[in-house]
């Protein structure tokens, strides 16, 4: 009996030292998405920059701000739209919590804003750059997940489409005060074209109607 | 982290540290035997119901068996069969001073068959076999030298199937595999509380003070062995001799079987509670009772649990595809490795990796130690994956039928 006592020891200090490495590697797994996700950002942000600068110069020395405008957008906001389908992944896989990935999403987050609002800008200089979906989700809920199904497909069959994605959880000012603007107050929300806001789950079909009447 | 996560990393602890502690038990114990300087006389009794098809076989392996013909008496008693159990037997009977056969007038079970023999035999030892079992030729020999203090009352063996052609039968013969494993398992620590129908034999005086088989449970074989614990004796099992026994060959059969297994323990356990968490009864009432009951709350509760997570998941799809009007292959692409790896749920995948790589290394270590060969991986995957379902299912369903009281069967 108490040979087996003492077995009954051992095997938890075992099992515990077990675990211990397999959170081990999970901690290391989650730290190498962290700096993926890091370096992607690095990429947009310098992407994001080089298109506000070429804004910045074709501003101040009289060139047309319009030219190109159109594809420059497209790669800035795709990209963007990419590392968040990303960021929400690992979110959701992530064994813990850290405060580096929370910061690379708040700079992701920081990043569409200032991409959502340069596109404001412009639309009013150049005239229609195609559609803006600016859409709040929750992070592991069902409607939400639906949501990414229809707007993926959207995305993938419509020309010019920018989404702008936003975790309506994530604690940051900037965020708070695009939804005090929209009102938001429930996952999933679109704001389509910066007018149509819609609260609930939007099927395809309906996408695709939005689309036409525009 | 959300509910299933954390039922996930409970369970593979679990697991874990329970399969840990086996290995080491495994590793770490060894079972005590004697040598046997004179061979004592013992009686066999096979209680029969509709065994016509198996019982010339086991009576042919009893008069072929490695022990002296004046030391053991086979006393079958045919339960009140519908076939011609009884005339084969008695066919066979003839010349064979060893061999009685008697009849029930009728079906009376098998508790109250054995209980007949018993009265009757005149063995030191009694021993129980199926009516559709062989067993190596010297398993009789091997399993008495186990019986090393006279506190062991009974000593089982290890069991093997004798036929695995369907999915059904090697499902069954992992099971067994891994069972006789555990059992082995357990005999090294004491706390082993089963006996079994392929060949288990007691001491003929104990099992005539303690009452014989109870007829008042559906598995008489666990009954048994788990009231000799509860009054203090031993129970042991031969690790190096086997049973071989013909397992049901469809679902339906191997339903039944089990329904009424899962019965016969419920029924016992109902019968032996005060074993349970009970200090006077050591490591049986301390860790392998509540083990086993958890173990079994856990298959209803993960029965319950995976069906809504499937349902969750079923559902999920479903919407995806009528979202995605059938082209469920919308933004995907096939992953580089890193985003392979990195795409792959920890939370999850960290404790199941851990839990079956230790599984696995059981059940590499219970084949080894059974001389068996790793073969058939479909029914392997399946005993693995599905099996537990199943399983889970069959203890519901024995559940609801113990509370509604349903009929006992024989079988």
């Amino acid at each position: 009996m108490t040979q087996v006592k003492k077995l009954f020891i051992v095997t938890l200090v075992i099992a515990g030292v077990l675990f211990l490495l397999g959170m081990l590697i999970g901690f290391k797994v989650d730290e190498w998405r962290t700096d993926v996700t890091q370096d992607i950002l690095e990429e947009t942000r310098l992407t994001a920059e080089s298109f506000m600068v070429q804004s910045e110069f074709s501003e101040a020395f009289g060139l047309d701000v319009c030219a190109n405008f159109q594809p420059k957008l497209d790669t800035l906001s795709k990209g963007l739209f990419e590392l968040g389908v990303k960021l929400e992944e690992y979110d959701l896989k992530n064994l813990q919590d850290t405060e580096e990935f929370q910061l690379v999403k708040r700079k992701h987050f920081l990043f569409e804003i200032s991409t959502l609002t340069l596109h404001k800008r412009l639309i009013q200089e150049c005239g229609d750059p195609g559609i803006n979906i600016i859409y709040f989700y929750s992070v592991g809920q069902d409607k939400s997940l639906q949501q990414g199904y229809a707007l993926d497909k959207f995305v993938e069959r419509t020309d010019n489409v920018h989404v702008f994605s936003f975790d309506y959880e994530f604690e940051e000012p900037a965020l708070d005060l695009i939804k005090d603007y929209y009102n938001v107050t429930s996952t999933p929300t679109i704001i389509f074209d910066y007018e149509d806001k819609r609260e609930g789950f939007v099927n395809l079909g309906e996408l695709v109607r939005m689309n036409d009447e525009r | 982290m959300d509910g299933f996560i954390v039922y996930v990393w409970i369970i593979s602890f679990v697991a874990i540290y329970v399969a840990l502690f086996w290995i080491l038990v495994i590793t770490l114990f060894k079972l005590e035997r004697k040598k046997l300087t004179k061979l004592p006389f013992v009686s066999i009794v096979i209680p029969a119901w509709n065994e016509g098809k198996s019982i010339l076989s086991t009576l042919e392996y009893l008069d072929g068996m490695d022990y002296p013909k004046d030391k053991f008496e086979v006393i079958v008693v045919d339960d009140g069969s519908k076939d011609d159990t009884f005339e084969i037997a008695k066919k066979f009977s003839k010349g064979k001073d060893y061999l009685t056969v008697l009849k029930n007038e009728k079906n009376s079970g098998k508790s109250f068959s054995v209980n007949r023999a018993l009265e009757l035999a005149k063995g030191e030892y009694f021993a129980v076999m199926d009516a559709d079992t062989i067993a190596d030729q010297d398993l009789l020999k091997k399993i008495l030298s186990y019986f090393v203090k006279d506190d062991v009352a009974a000593v089982t063996t290890q069991m093997k199937v004798q036929y695995a052609d369907n999915v059904w039968e090697r499902m069954q013969r992992i099971e067994y595999i891994f069972a006789s494993y555990v059992r082995r398992m357990m005999a090294l620590i004491g706390t082993l509380h089963y006996t079994n129908g392929i060949m288990s034999v007691f001491r003929t005086k104990i099992l005539r003070k303690v009452g014989g088989f109870s007829p008042k449970v559906m598995t008489e074989d666990l009954e048994i062995a788990m009231r000799l614990k509860a009054l203090g004796y031993d129970v042991r099992i031969c690790e190096d001799g086997y049973g071989y026994t013909k397992v049901p060959k469809k679902l339906k059969a191997l339903w039944r079987q089990r329904v009424r297994w899962f019965r016969g323990y419920i029924q016992t356990c109902l019968l032996h509670y005060k074993i349970m968490a009970n200090k006077k009864h050591g490591l049986l009432g301390l860790f392998q009772m509540p083990l086993e009951i958890g173990m079994l709350l856990l298959m209803l509760f993960s029965g319950v649990f995976m069906f809504y997570q499937f349902f969750n998941w079923a559902y999920d799809q479903v919407m995806k595809v009528i979202i995605l009007k059938w082209d469920i292959f919308t933004g995907w692409k096939i992953p580089t490795f890193q985003e392979f790896i990195l795409g792959i749920n920890y939370q999850i995948w960290i404790p199941v990796f851990l839990a079956l790589g230790v599984g696995l290394y059981l059940y590499m270590r219970a084949h080894k130690h059974t001389n068996e060969k790793w073969r058939y991986a479909f029914s392997s995957f399946s005993y693995l994956f599905l099996y537990p379902i199943l399983r889970g299912i069959q203890f519901w369903h024995a559940a609801i039928e113990e509370i509604f009281s349903k009929k006992r069967k024989w079988r």
